[in-house]
């Protein structure tokens, strides 16, 4: 522009005049390039970790309990290696949209390590398109996406624990018990272990898998089996008990053992049963899975045969020390115990009232 | 020479023009830039061993949050109420780099001789006790809450002396103890004051606690032994509001933990930046009884709509 | 006032002592920038109010949209009640079969907004429900408003406020809010019907979901109240339900569906209302004024980006056509200032634009016309100079030749042959050298010859009263001078220093060369004269005082020499009273080929 004007007034342009133009170009053109140099990075790296950490549901026992470890053990962490760790901690209040947005809002903030409990496994490859675009490393916890998901981000891991196995160890709680006291829960006598049980939301991976693989576990072990009644309680309690108190009324005394997806439901069976002011001695086996506090509260009381503890605070714990490799450039196999290069499975472990005399015995 | 000054008059003016137009187009990028500043670092200190109880406070201090360009970190006690620890997570905080902090003193007298020792303390904003040194705090007003609650008390007092828990003396629930127990002297009502509720059965007819988490056990308790005494209490979570419910608790002082967090949040995040404060008072507070609960008023009070705390 | 006339003056001193070229360009540009900047300001408002129109139809848009969503919610949720009324409870008889099932399947199906289905006969006892679950013991429901309202005006649906439920016994998740939708049905048990209500609980975050989704712009949002302007949903509900923040919802319960401008709590702000079918429920979309009033602050600085680019090359552009304009005519100035000066040489340049060529050709050759001029007054005023002289030359002689002729017949007479002989011989001489065939600068021999005859006639007339020398300096020789300049001198010094005096007086003549001026002195020891008498003997404003003799003739001399050879010249008087007088003439020391130069520039 300027090149143009000189050289059509050049004819009266003195030089002081061409340097004018020729100074003012300059000026202008290290002005932009100063801009352009400070319109550099945005993103903060201020020496401190930070996760976010979206959850299906804060009211969810489990994953509230969840949260609370996870707090717990970044302050630990934090205390531990000197490294500031910040939680951002949303409830995505089962809606997949809403996580959506959280999942938006995190990396929007720089965070440097994202955990995704997904409300529906099915929506995992949006979120990892998200975080491979940001190339945010990504752990999904609780509830896990299909193996294409995870492989759609090679930063993509998974904490949890295998839902067959929760199954396969909740049927062999009750095989033990049928057969080392056989005379008590087989209250008919026909040695066919007749038996309730309580699902979890439809279509859950975990419902669906733990109510496949106990009954399996049972039937390997050689038990015949026979069911009276199942119904989705979608992990409630309420709901769960009012179903419970439904099956009393209609089998009564034929159901020798309820088996229950997850302890609130198992509690909602104890609440009917409590309820129908049946002695406790009548009462059918039950039997659940997480290990929640008022679950094994249960189990200390006797109303509760037993659960499967699934490991929340070591979920959460190998998901702080997997987000803490990753976030420091480590390899996250040094740090975590992984199966498959992207999977961490944490052991459940059945929990009895002889499990609990043993803990608190030491 | 008139030359000179000519040339050099317009190159200003065409240096001036040019910059003004470098300015204005670079100005979108600056702005952006400015709109965007680092979030706050703020770190809430609770007195409890894990963040359940303050659930709803939680959704206002993260409400306030996303609307002020804050980020919180929750912090907790191995503890309960141990206030050495919570001086130490304290030190490390500041030490941190937060920008503010937002405690719920567990002892407000070590709290306070902390901040003194810190003159160059990051800006403090309590809630529930006051603490000497801190740029704000949010709770009700102690005192009116205990008499009221006392009040309450009164209406239904058929006679028999009156328990008072009252675990922390120095804090906010110590000065709600006192309001009370000024309340109930005046009426000449006997009053004993104990940190908790006796491990046997206590004698009293009449039993008040002037702290959610006291309240709470409190009313289990009662509902577990089937104890007889009339409960009052403050709190205004799930848990105490259903022990409200279902009679456990006679009368509850609540008022909404939603604001108090959103304004302790609020206050941090102002003090932090240094900006005009808006002093909001003492939080309101009201007597619900359980027959009150569903009251459109008390619906608004006690019970957090779950509302989407992403936007 | 006195400030501001003071800044006026002082302005309009500063524009008036401006150079053409900064009040062309700074006028220019001041034009250009006050037309962009009023071509600005018309644009944005235009923008602005265009804007705000936009803002307007893209909420009722917006608006028209979730209206078409919550109604189309709000629709499923009736055909819900509408299934469970005519396809379960219509055809069952309640006596002989439970409707457990059927509720629970529409339940199941419609999970995710259904908090709960629940139906209660006349007096408020609950007939069935799903989820299944147990009544709270407190709960009654028949004293409950979406009760009472279904009883009281039984066609309808009624649709609730938010509200906590309150009805059924749930030990880890309670106190869901809700929205309640009641309808009046009828109830079959052992064949006799029966009033009943229905109630269908919609979870809050349905109705959260179909407003939540809904942007508004910059700022903007949408809220959803009732027809007496009850807050049914609002993105801050939880802060206005904690005494936090106030919203205008009671004055838009009042406004028509259309768009509104309203203040609320000091900030303009557009309302746009669009009432729900059926449920009298109005949706409320809010804009701020700030979102269309600035437009968005980008586009904003990219307009004054503009702005001031184009002021910038405005500027640019003026300050090249305003030097191009004024640069030849401030070379003509300069030019101009030069010949003011007084030098000749001086070029006169033609540039720029026509007028400009013009001038400087017209004052061109008004330069030459006034050197032309001047050069014909300089040749006139020369040739006027020249007859003056000719004439003050010729007043010498008639005078002079009388009293010597008169000495020469008192000679003869009284027989005094040989002096009589001698003068005219002198006589003859000095009038063959006056003529000097007309020439005006002589040898300096020829000079002092001149004066010595002249000085011999004298000494015969004064009868030897003085005597005379003439002393010449050997480097004079070959020198030029102007022609009778010393005899008038010599003159002067016999009758004013001579004539009184005694037989001593002495006359003396000396020329020398002093550099590059001829120095001619003429000493007597006569009388003298005091010093400003002296001086003013050559002043050329004093009075001609005729005496006998005439001092006319030393400023003649002096005249004449500085006609001819300028001011450095001339003559110099030095005398004391009884000391005698010393006249020096000072002359350039001409050459013979200088001399010949002056004579042929003279008779120019």
């Amino acid at each position: 522009m300027h090149r143009k004007i000189k050289s059509c007034c050049s004819r009266s342009c003195h030089p002081p005049a061409g340097e004018t133009a020729g100074r003012t170009g300059a000026l202008f053109l290290l002005s932009l390039l100063l801009l352009l140099a400070a319109c550099g990075g945005q993103r903060r790296q201020d020496g401190s970790l930070r996760i976010g950490v979206a959850l299906y549901a804060q009211d969810d026992t489990f994953i509230s309990s969840m949260s609370q470890d996870l707090e717990q053990l970044a302050q630990e962490a934090e205390k531990a290696t000197g490294l500031k760790i910040t939680l951002l901690i949303s409830d995505s209040r089962s809606n997949q949209t809403v996580q959506m947005d959280q999942v938006d809002r995190f990396l929007d903030r720089g965070c440097d390590v994202l955990c995704v409990n997904l409300v529906d496994r099915t929506a995992a490859a949006v979120i990892s398109d998200k975080a491979a675009a940001e190339g945010v490393p990504l752990i999904y916890f609780n509830r896990q996406p299909v193996a294409e998901d995870i492989q759609r981000w090679d930063q993509t891991y998974y904490v949890g624990a295998s839902a067959p196995e929760s199954g396969i160890l909740q049927g062999q709680l009750v095989l033990d018990a049928w057969e080392q006291d056989r005379a008590r829960w087989d209250r008919s006598g026909d040695g066919v272990l007749q038996y309730a049980m309580l699902e979890g939301e439809p279509g859950h991976q975990d419902a669906l898998l733990r109510t496949e693989y106990s009954i399996k576990a049972l039937t390997d072990g050689g038990v015949e089996v026979e069911r009276l009644a199942r119904d989705t309680a979608n992990w409630n309690r309420a709901q769960a008990a009012a179903r419970t108190q439904q099956w009393l009324e209609e089998f009564g005394g034929q159901i020798e053992v309820i088996l229950s997806n997850n302890d609130d439901m198992a509690l909602g069976a104890i609440d009917a049963l409590n309820e129908s002011g049946r002695p406790m001695e009548d009462w059918p086996l039950i039997v659940g899975v997480d290990a929640t506090a008022p679950a094994l509260e249960a189990v200390a009381a006797g109303q509760l045969y037993g659960t499967v503890l699934n490991d929340g605070r070591g979920q959460a714990q190998a998901m702080i020390d997997l987000a803490l490799a990753l976030y420091s450039g480590e390899d996250p196999a040094g740090a975590v115990d992984l199966t498959d290069e992207r999977y961490i499975w944490l052991p459940y472990r059945p929990v009895t009232q002889k499990d609990l005399d043993q803990s608190q015995d030491p | 020479m008139k030359r000179d000054r000519n040339d050099l008059v317009e190159i200003i003016i065409l240096g001036v023009l040019g910059s003004l137009v470098v300015l204005t187009l670079a100005a979108p990028q600056l702005l952006q830039v400015r709109r965007s500043p680092p979030l706050l670092s703020l770190s809430i200190l609770l007195r409890d061993t894990d963040s359940s109880g303050w659930t709803v406070a939680r959704q206002g201090m993260e409400q306030a949050a996303d609307e002020l360009g804050a980020e919180l970190r929750f912090l907790t006690l191995t503890v309960q109420n141990d206030s050495e620890e919570q001086t130490a997570i304290l030190f490390r905080e500041i030490d941190g780099g937060a920008d503010a902090l937002v405690v719920v003193p567990a002892g407000p007298d070590d709290l306070t001789l902390a901040l003194s020792q810190r003159p160059d303390h990051c800006p403090v904003v309590t809630l529930e006790s006051s603490v000497e040194g801190a740029a704000g705090i949010v709770a009700p007003t102690d005192e009116e809450v205990g008499r009221r609650l006392a009040l309450a008390l009164l209406e239904d007092w058929t006679g028999g002396p009156v328990l008072l828990l009252d675990p922390l003396p120095q804090t906010g629930i110590g000065a709600r103890a006192e309001g009370a127990r000024a309340a109930l002297e005046e009426r000449g009502v006997p009053v004993r004051q104990a940190a908790a509720l006796p491990q046997d059965r206590p004698e009293e007819r009449w039993v008040m606690a002037f702290e959610p988490l006291a309240t709470q056990q409190a009313a289990e308790r009662k509902e577990a032994e089937e104890l007889g005494f009339a409960l009052y209490g403050v709190g205004s979570g799930a848990a105490i509001t259903a022990q409200l419910e279902r009679g456990n608790i006679s009368a509850l002082a609540a008022w909404s933990d939603y604001a108090a967090g959103y304004l302790a949040v609020r206050q941090a995040v102002e003090a932090a930046m240094r900006a005009d404060r808006q002093d909001p008072g003492p939080l309101a507070f009201s007597i619900v009884r359980g027959e009150d609960i569903y009251a459109p008023e008390n619906q608004k009070l006690l019970f957090p709509i779950m509302s989407s705390s992403g936007r | 006032m006195t400030f501001f006339r003071d800044l006026t003056a002082q302005w309009g001193e500063r524009y008036r002592r401006m150079s053409i070229q900064m009040v062309l360009s700074l006028s220019f540009t001041a034009v250009a920038a006050v037309g962009i900047l009023l071509m600005g300001i018309s644009l944005i408002w235009r923008f602005s109010s265009a804007s705000e129109q936009l803002v307007a139809e893209n909420s009722q848009r917006v608006l028209a949209q979730a209206n078409l969503n919550l109604d189309s919610y709000l629709r499923r949720m009736m055909r819900i009640a509408d299934t469970v009324y005519y396809q379960v409870l219509k055809d069952t008889d309640l006596a002989q079969e439970g409707i457990a099932g059927p509720l629970s399947l529409l339940h199941e199906e419609n999970r995710d907004d259904l908090v709960s289905l629940a139906v209660f006969d006349s007096r408020g006892a609950l007939v069935s429900a799903a989820p299944l679950s147990a009544m709270k013991t407190s709960a009654a429901p028949a004293r409950s408003d979406w009760f009472q309202s279904a009883v009281q005006s039984m066609e309808n649906l009624h649709f609730s406020t938010p509200h906590v439920q309150d009805i059924f016994d749930d030990p880890d998740s309670p106190y869901r809010w809700v929205v309640s939708l009641s309808h009046h049905v009828e109830l079959t048990r052992d064949g006799v019907t029966e009033g009943g209500v229905l109630l269908v609980d919609m979870s809050f975050s349905g109705i959260e979901q179909v407003c939540r989704g809904v942007t508004l712009g910059e700022g903007g949002y949408l809220y959803l109240i009732d027809g007496d302007g009850e807050l049914i949903y609002h993105p801050r509900q939880q802060l206005i339900y904690a005494g936090l923040l106030e919203e205008n919802n009671r004055a838009a319960a009042g406004y028509r569906d259309g768009s509104h401008r309203e203040r609320f709590q000091g900030q303009a702000r557009q309302v746009t209302v669009k009432t729900v079918g059926y449920t009298g429920w109005k949706l409320v979309g809010v804009a701020p004024a700030a979102s269309w009033l600035t437009a968005s602050p980008q586009l904003f600085l990219f307009g004054l980006s503009l702005l001031f680019f184009a002021i910038f090359l405005m500027a640019f552009l003026n300050f090249r056509i305003s030097a191009r304009i004024a640069d030849p005519i401030r070379r003509l100035e300069q030019s101009i200032k030069e010949l003011e000066s007084g030098r000749e040489d001086v070029e006169i340049e033609e540039g720029g634009c026509y007028e400009v060529q013009h001038l400087s050709r017209s004052v061109r050759s008004m330069v030459s016309t006034m050197r032309h001029l001047m050069d014909d007054i300089i040749h006139q005023e020369s040739q006027k100079r020249r007859s003056e002289l000719e004439v003050l030359q010729s007043q010498i002689n008639p005078h002079f030749l009388y009293n010597t002729l008169d000495s020469v017949i008192w000679m003869t007479e009284s027989g005094q042959q040989d002096e009589a002989i001698q003068m005219v011989t002198s006589l003859a001489r000095f009038f063959r050298i006056s003529l000097s065939k007309g020439k005006s600068i002589i040898p300096l021999t020829d000079e002092l010859d001149h004066a010595k005859h002249y000085m011999n006639i004298q000494q015969i007339r004064f009868k030897n009263r003085f005597t005379s020398r003439i002393q010449t300096g050997a480097d004079t020789e070959g020198l030029y001078t102007l022609k009778l300049i010393v005899q008038p001198i010599l003159e002067n010094a016999i009758y004013h220093g001579m004539a009184n005096a005694e037989d001593d007086g002495l006359i003396q003549v000396s020329a020398y060369r002093e550099g590059d001026a001829l120095i001619v002195d003429v000493a007597d020891n006569g009388l003298g004269m005091r010093p400003e008498v002296a001086a003013s003997l050559l002043d050329e404003d004093r009075p001609e005082v005729r005496t006998s003799g005439s001092g006319i003739g030393v400023r003649n001399v002096h005249q004449r020499i500085r006609l001819t050879f300028g001011a450095g010249y001339g003559l110099t008087i030095l005398s004391e009273p009884d000391e005698g007088t010393l006249v020096r003439i000072r002359l350039p020391a001409l050459t013979r080929e200088e001399a010949a130069r002056c004579q042929e520039g003279e008779v120019l």
